[in-house]
């Protein structure tokens, strides 16, 4: 019975992850129908950003917040937005491009060889909750994961620039039509993202004690895969599809056994290929129908 | 009929691709790489082989997303295939033996000449794109794209697991490599029947298609059924660079058949030109000179000073993505190599095509788009 | 007000407008009417800021137009009603409105609200609804209520009657009577030709891009059957 709870445990922080991972996928998927794959470098800037500072201690979060939205900012303005009219196989290649480049010249400047270092060492200690051990870090991430969601929902729904971000979200010319300016939608909503990739970039440093210039590429996947299993584009669907991948990576750790369980990740991308193709509205059914004015 | 496709129909005429425009393509494809393996030091001489399978897959990526217009972020997986299988059948039998113990009965058994195995690696890469194309050809690009990616990603974790048959991480090695010149050899013969193929009515019909979806449908072309053909015959071509590039270099991996090289290739397809063959031959070269300038710079032949390591990725990432956004439709912006009747324009009297259009519209999936009135 | 001179554009390399020629004087009531792929729709685009190539001019109050962005656009006064409406589905009405009211607005957001609404009950109704769940012709109402509340001086509507019964129509047209009766000039774009002419003070006849024919609304009443003939005697 411990196990199980300890389970479930597990999966509500790996999904909490996950859904850090996701939702600025999805966010600006449903703003610009790019997915930006990018955003790995995002984590790893933010979490070379806190490796630099980490001198400074929980201080160096707006270090990292700092320089997260400067690069967002600049690889917008660089890579996507002149190719703002392109269609969405082009912007695909630009990100993976920007994603390229950020990460070789993390590589030029930094080295390949992963940097340890730890902000708050404390996290990885285990507090007894009901007879249940559970780390600061797991309780953290979930509660991050938790904020994220009620910031995110107040700011779309009860602020006048989140409804503008929905409207433009929802057909992005006619809200230019409306007056609502665009550079300035697409900046906040690039700013969220680099907020959540410092975020991610906490987490998984404190996680694996390292940072490295390719400690993004795993994350950016997870998000992706959770955001398609979810439903492109909806960010309901991206909470729900990371969930459900915590959930099933748990599943897959505990039942699958010996040479199974080394596939399990091609048993995910499987299914991520089959919702793309079957269901492309996502197994909730929540997306944004593709190709719509 | 309305004006839009009172124009297809013009445009989709027969065409002039006339062997002499073929032979000149080739030659210069020797000519180039012949000297290279001629007069070349070791080193150049592996440096243009993999160049040379570079473009081969680059070509099987024109095939695909140049003459449809649909991208593909997992074709690398047809290369991987086309590699993994080749070079199974290419390890002499007593090596193998002693080397993957583990390999299933028939597999260790089993042992090919390279020509052979050059047919199976394309054959299979064929396959499981047919097996694959059949799931997505209905689905609107994008998702046809992604899922593409999703196929590549899970590929390689087979690759890296299933050790009986791929040796894991560790990768093949041991592969009975071949002569230089028979790549090369390989390599004009499928550019001469990837130009026949292109010359064919059908692949006019699909580069319609590309240009006006909706058009190219009023008009009664099977869209779909052509870009599954184009799938399928592009990853054979993939699966016979795949096939070289174990042939030649004698050892593989799972992580050489992943994200880099996927970028690579897209980078060489989009930088030549994705539209037309010459564009695709053509970004190869350039891209292939640009990494090769800068590795020279990398070890401090160039400049006074040594280029940091992985300024070579660096630059090719950097070039991309000035091509992306100066000059989307690359260096020969859709000009097929034709001495003749047209020189400008493509082969069809087809216009280029734009892949970032100065109309402020939707994003659209390839293909689609609303048409005001 | 608005002046268009020489303008041609290019849309996927076909040629949408050829060389077309008009003005809509300060508070005109101005119709552009002509049958399937004439160019209206590209005119209309192009003025909003979301047109294609463009050679020629068009100015409004002396200010150029083509190149501009959309939002810019907004700014300078002129709001289109687009073909097909493009209410935001997924936001409620309220929100709807809300997109486009003006930052100088905010402050005055319920009075600007509920002057949308006086002008328009029927949206009225559904002020909490999403706004894919009004009817077509609450949802024509709820897109010109939309471009009104950017205190347009020049408003634009792309085939506002389409798709819409005739009594809904009509009510559509006697809102826009009323919107030119408070000072608002008024640019429509039709392929009902009845309901154009009535409405319109000068109208022009767009058909291949071109401007076939234009004049003052009596006058092309009379010219019935040449107008048929455009439409129904072929491309």
């Amino acid at each position: 019975m411990d196990t199980l709870v300890q389970d479930i445990i597990s999966a509500l922080a790996l999904g909490s992850l996950y859904a850090i991972y996701a939702l600025p996928i999805a966010l600006l998927f449903g703003v610009m129908r790019l997915i930006n794959f990018a955003h790995g470098e995002l984590i790893m800037v933010a979490g070379f950003a806190l490796y630099l500072s980490r001198d400074l201690g929980l201080a160096s979060i707006l270090v990292a917040l700092v320089a997260c939205v400067v690069v967002a900012l600049m690889t917008e303005r660089v890579a996507f937005r002149p190719l703002r009219d392109a269609n969405a196989s082009t912007l695909l290649i630009s990100s993976f491009a920007a994603s390229f480049v950020l990460q070789n010249l993390a590589f030029v400047i930094f080295g390949s060889l992963p940097k340890t270092f730890s902000i708050a060492d404390w996290m990885l200690e285990s507090v007894s909750i009901w007879g249940i051990d559970v780390s600061w870090l797991v309780i953290l991430t979930i509660a991050s994961a938790l904020v994220w969601f009620v910031l995110l929902a107040l700011f779309l729904e009860r602020t006048t620039l989140g409804i503008k971000m929905r409207a433009a979200a929802e057909d992005f010319n006619m809200a230019r039509m409306c007056g609502i300016p665009a550079n300035l939608v697409i900046a906040i909503a690039f700013s969220i993202t680099a907020a959540l990739a410092v975020t991610g970039a906490f987490f998984l440093t404190m996680r694996s004690g390292a940072v490295s210039p390719s400690i993004g590429i795993e994350p950016v996947v997870l998000g992706f895969v959770a955001t398609v299993i979810g439903g492109l584009g909806s960010l309901r669907g991206a909470i729900a599809g990371a969930y459900l991948l915590g959930g099933l990576t748990v599943l897959f750790q505990v039942m699958l056994s010996g040479t199974i369980l080394d596939f399990r990740d091609a048993l995910v991308y499987g299914v991520v290929f089959l919702v793309l193709v079957l269901r492309p509205e996502g197994i909730l059914g929540t997306a944004t129908p593709e190709g719509r004015a | 009929m309305s004006r839009f496709t009172s124009n297809l129909v013009s445009r989709v005429r027969p065409g002039h691709r006339e062997p002499g425009n073929l032979g000149f393509l080739l030659l210069v494809v020797v000519a180039i790489w012949g000297a290279a393996f001629m007069f070349g030091t070791r080193s150049l001489v592996d440096i243009a082989t993999l160049s040379l399978i570079q473009m081969a897959i680059v070509i099987g990526l024109y095939m695909y997303i140049g003459e449809s217009g649909v991208f593909s972020f997992g074709h690398i997986a047809f290369v991987a295939i086309g590699a993994y299988v080749a070079g199974i059948l290419c390890i002499p039998e007593a090596t193998k033996a002693v080397i993957y113990p583990d390999m299933p009965g028939f597999l260790s058994n089993t042992s090919t000449p390279w020509y052979v195995a050059l047919l199976a690696g394309g054959a299979a890469a064929g396959i499981l794109a047919l097996v694959v194309g059949l799931m997505t050809f209905r689905s609107p690009p994008m998702n046809a794209a992604l899922a593409t990616f999703a196929l590549l990603l899970g590929l390689n974790v087979v690759l890296e697991q299933w050790s009986a048959v791929t040796n894991g991480t560790g990768g093949i090695t041991n592969i009975e490599t071949i002569d230089p010149w028979l790549a090369l050899a390989v390599v004009a013969i499928v550019i001469t029947v990837v130009w026949f193929i292109s010359g064919t009515r059908q692949s006019r019909m699909l580069r319609a298609s590309r240009e006006d979806v909706f058009a190219a449908r009023a008009i009664g072309i099977n869209v779909e059924r052509l870009r599954l053909r184009s799938f399928v015959s592009s990853a054979v071509v993939c699966g016979l660079a795949g096939a070289l590039f174990a042939q030649t270099q004698g050892t593989i991996s799972p992580s050489l058949f992943f994200l880099p090289l996927t970028l690579l290739t897209l980078a060489m397809l989009v930088i030549g030109g994705q539209s037309s063959l010459t564009g695709a031959i053509l970004g190869s070269v350039v891209v292939t000179v640009w990494s090769e300038f800068l590795a020279r710079g990398e070890s401090g032949d160039l400049f006074p000073f040594e280029l940091p390591a992985s300024s070579t990725q660096l630059g090719i990432g950097l070039l991309l993505l000035l091509v992306l956004i100066f000059r989307p439709d690359g260096l020969t912006r859709g000009w097929e190599f034709l001495i003749g009747r047209r020189r400008r324009g493509s082969d069809d009297g087809l216009p280029p095509m734009q892949t970032a259009t100065p109309v402020s519209r939707e994003p659209v999936p390839d293909g689609g788009g609303e048409r005001p009135d | 007000m608005l002046e268009v001179g020489e303008l041609s554009v290019r849309f996927d390399g076909v040629e949408a407008l050829r060389s077309v020629s008009m003005t809509v004087p300060e508070g005109g009531r101005v119709a552009v009417i002509g049958p399937n792929g004439a160019g209206k729709s590209s005119l209309m685009n192009l003025l909003a800021g979301v047109g294609g190539k463009s050679s020629g001019r068009a100015e409004f109050n002396g200010r150029n137009l083509i190149g501009q962005t959309p939002e810019k656009i907004v700014s300078m006064g002129i709001a289109l009603v687009p073909e097909g409406r493009r209410i935001f589905g997924p936001l409620s009405v309220e929100e709807n409105l809300l997109v486009s009211l003006p930052k100088a607005d905010s402050s005055r957001r319920s009075e600007r609200l509920e002057w949308a609404f006086e002008l328009f009950p029927d949206v009225a109704r559904h002020r909490h609804d999403p706004a894919r769940e009004l009817s077509g012709g609450e949802q024509q109402q709820l897109a010109i209520a939309r471009a009104l509340l950017t205190n347009p001086s020049l408003l634009m509507l792309d085939e506002p009657s389409f798709g819409l019964a005739p009594k809904v129509v009509e009510m559509v047209m006697d809102a826009l009577g009323r919107i030119h009766g408070e000072g608002t000039s008024i640019l429509l774009v039709e392929q009902n030709i009845g309901e154009a002419l009535e409405f319109a003070d000068h109208v022009y006849v767009l058909s291949n891009g071109r401007v076939q024919a234009e004049g003052s609304a009596s006058d092309l009443r009379q010219q019935r059957d040449m107008i048929s003939n455009l439409y129904f005697g072929g491309v």
